[in-house]
């Protein structure tokens, strides 16, 4: 009797330890595909433990990505202001939404997400997870301008998509919480890695004199001094992922960072933008106030404007700005733009 | 009954024995404070707080973030390494708590060290991936490595004028001559004795006064030099040689 007992039990232990449903489909984990210098230079991405990278979740966020059903009268995707072409922005200043709204704010760029660790996205950190972040667009009136219930019938009534999530999440009940999660993954893949420069950096290309000394200009305090916010040759991400008031405005019209925490500290803040990528990406700045990299160079040189929250960082704000040479502005333009990563734009996994 | 009552061991010592904390593992909680004075200084102060130094500059702090390294704990039975190093960030609540683990035996007379920055050995560039990864690098023409420490905010020059400043620590370097490229390591260790750790998780809190950062021994006014010091040498000697005073020793309990 007590060894029936003593077997009885282990039976229920090993049992419901090993739950192994063999009906349930499984989808296919996915490690990110993770640059050999990031690799060498960066802490490891930021994978939410709620949503692992799979090859089904990522192939379903692909899909939605570039699904004009998300919007209100089928008209914009994701894409459509995140297009792979531009670095997944746009060459718009501002982003016209479905019916033909435009906002304030320039599309921003999406790439190496996953190495946002303060999570706060958007150019004033308004949305705290890649998954939020996700959630916002499609309810937006000047972008998406939709109904989630109407999205979710639309999607559910699809011939392909209740199988897709069955496939990524074992449902296929669709909800936002896992369109959101979908397209999380699909964007945590974007990564950017194989520039000219990143080349460089692994003896695999050289530099010419001029992008050498642009280098050089933005790495020297008494230059440039970009590196303080945007990164250097030890971190390939060309952002630190902050926010910083970087003279843009005497007077503030967007709060930016101040409008989210309600803080006035905060006010004229947006998010460093990475520097990857510049040759697709224009417009510049959060209101894409600039056409070119010259535009840039020069505010950077001569335009900045002192403000209560003006970074200290911006040393030299009272002066106007860094005061460039021609040669150094040229050079460092150079420079900038070897940190433009072509296979990346033209990746077929990041393409409809 | 035998065959029970050695089931009944065998799942004592399953429930219990992965538990076991008894093998000498000890946890030691660290805390750094800062203050301005004897004036506590949190994330709130930043941007929002006037402070005024020695010199008379009026100036706030918007941003403070330094390194220490080479923590270590030692009494009679030796020396403890508790870590390589931690970026104290006062804008990141996280960052000013941490924990470390390892075999200490309790002791009145524990002598608790770390090093501000890193040590020349340790201070090599790009090969912490942590630091890169919060953008806390220096530049190769300024010798290349870490920081040790930024401190920006603004303050009112002698003109009424507001003006930054950015205070930041790094290995000393004279590049002025290439053909004789000077650098001497700026970091510091800060000691404290008489450390009572009295139990296990036990919380060590210490404190930075960073007005200390602008007065001892060397006064330092911003009228003269705010900007633009990681290249110069000389500002960083006097910064190093400050440094030595800010860090107190505030308890362990």
């Amino acid at each position: 009797m007590q060894r029936s007992l003593i077997i009885f039990f282990f039976s229920i232990v090993i049992v419901s330890c090993g739950s192994n449903n063999s009906e349930e489909y499984t989808p296919v984990p996915v490690n990110l595909q993770i640059p050999e210098l990031f690799q060498q230079r960066l802490i490891n991405p930021l994978i939410p433990t709620d949503n692992p990278l799979t090859e089904e979740g990522i192939s379903l966020g692909k899909k939605l990505f570039f699904d004009r059903r998300l919007s209100k009268n089928n008209s914009k995707s994701c894409a459509s202001c995140h297009n792979p072409n531009n670095a997944f922005t746009d060459v718009a200043q501002f982003s016209v939404g479905v019916d033909g709204q435009i906002g304030t704010r320039n599309s921003m760029p999406l790439f190496n997400l996953a190495w946002n660790f303060n999570e706060r996205f958007a150019w004033d950190g308004s949305e705290l997870s890649l998954e939020r972040q996700a959630l916002e667009p499609i309810t937006n009136p000047i972008e998406m301008d939709s109904d989630w219930q109407d999205v979710l019938d639309k999607l559910q009534q699809d011939s392909e998509y209740p199988n897709l999530f069955f496939q990524a999440f074992g449902t296929n009940i669709i909800d936002s919480d896992l369109v959101v999660k979908a397209i999380a993954q699909f964007e945590r893949t974007l990564i950017s890695g194989s520039s000219k420069f990143d080349r460089y950096l692994q003896g695999n290309a050289e530099l010419t004199s001029e992008e050498l000394n642009g280098f050089n200009v933005f790495m020297d305090e008494d230059r440039g001094d970009c590196f303080h916010c945007h990164g250097s040759d030890n971190n390939p991400l060309w952002t630190d992922n902050s926010f910083h008031n970087n003279g843009l405005n005497a007077t503030f019209t967007d709060l930016g960072l101040g409008a989210i925490t309600g803080d006035p500290n905060d006010n004229g803040k947006f998010k460093s933008p990475s520097l990857r990528n510049l040759a697709f990406t224009a417009p510049y700045m959060h209101d894409g106030r600039f056409a070119t990299l010259e535009e840039v160079i020069n505010f950077y040189s001569e335009g900045l404007q002192i403000s209560s929250t003006i970074d200290p960082l911006m040393k030299k704000a009272n002066q106007g700005g860094v005061q460039l040479s021609d040669q150094d502005k040229a050079d460092l333009k150079a420079f900038l733009l070897t940190l433009s990563d072509n296979e990346f734009i033209n990746n077929p996994d990041f393409r409809e | 009954m035998k065959i029970l009552r050695f089931f009944i061991i065998f799942l004592l010592i399953i429930f219990f024995g992965c538990d076991n904390n008894d093998d000498g593992i000890n946890t030691i909680n660290f805390q750094f404070t800062h203050s301005w004075g004897n004036q506590p200084i949190s994330e709130s102060d930043l941007e929002n707080t006037l402070y005024t130094n020695v010199s008379g500059n009026e100036l706030n702090i918007t941003r403070l973030r330094y390194l220490i390294s080479d923590i270590q704990l030692t009494n009679q039975d030796g020396t403890l390494n508790l870590g390589n190093h931690q970026l104290i960030d006062l804008s990141n609540e996280e960052s000013l708590r941490f924990t470390a683990n390892g075999n200490v035996l309790f002791s009145e007379n524990t002598t608790l060290s770390f090093r501000f920055g890193l040590s020349n050995e340790d201070n090599i560039d790009g090969i912490y991936t942590d630091l890169n990864t919060a953008n806390f690098n220096v530049p190769n023409m300024l010798g290349g490595g870490y920081h040790y420490m930024q401190l920006d905010g603004s303050f009112t020059d002698d003109s009424n004028a507001n003006q930054p400043y950015n205070f930041h620590a790094i290995r000393a370097i004279d590049n002025t001559d290439s053909n004789n490229i000077i650098t001497t390591d700026t970091s510091f260790v800060v000691t404290f004795s008489n450390v009572n750790i009295s139990r296990d998780n036990i919380t060590i809190t210490v404190n930075m006064d960073i007005s200390q950062w602008f007065t001892n021994p060397n006064t330092w006014d911003l009228n003269l030099a705010s900007t633009g010091l990681m290249g110069d040498y000389d500002a960083q000697i006097v910064m190093s040689q400050n440094g030595n005073n800010v860090f107190s020793f505030t308890s362990a309990e």
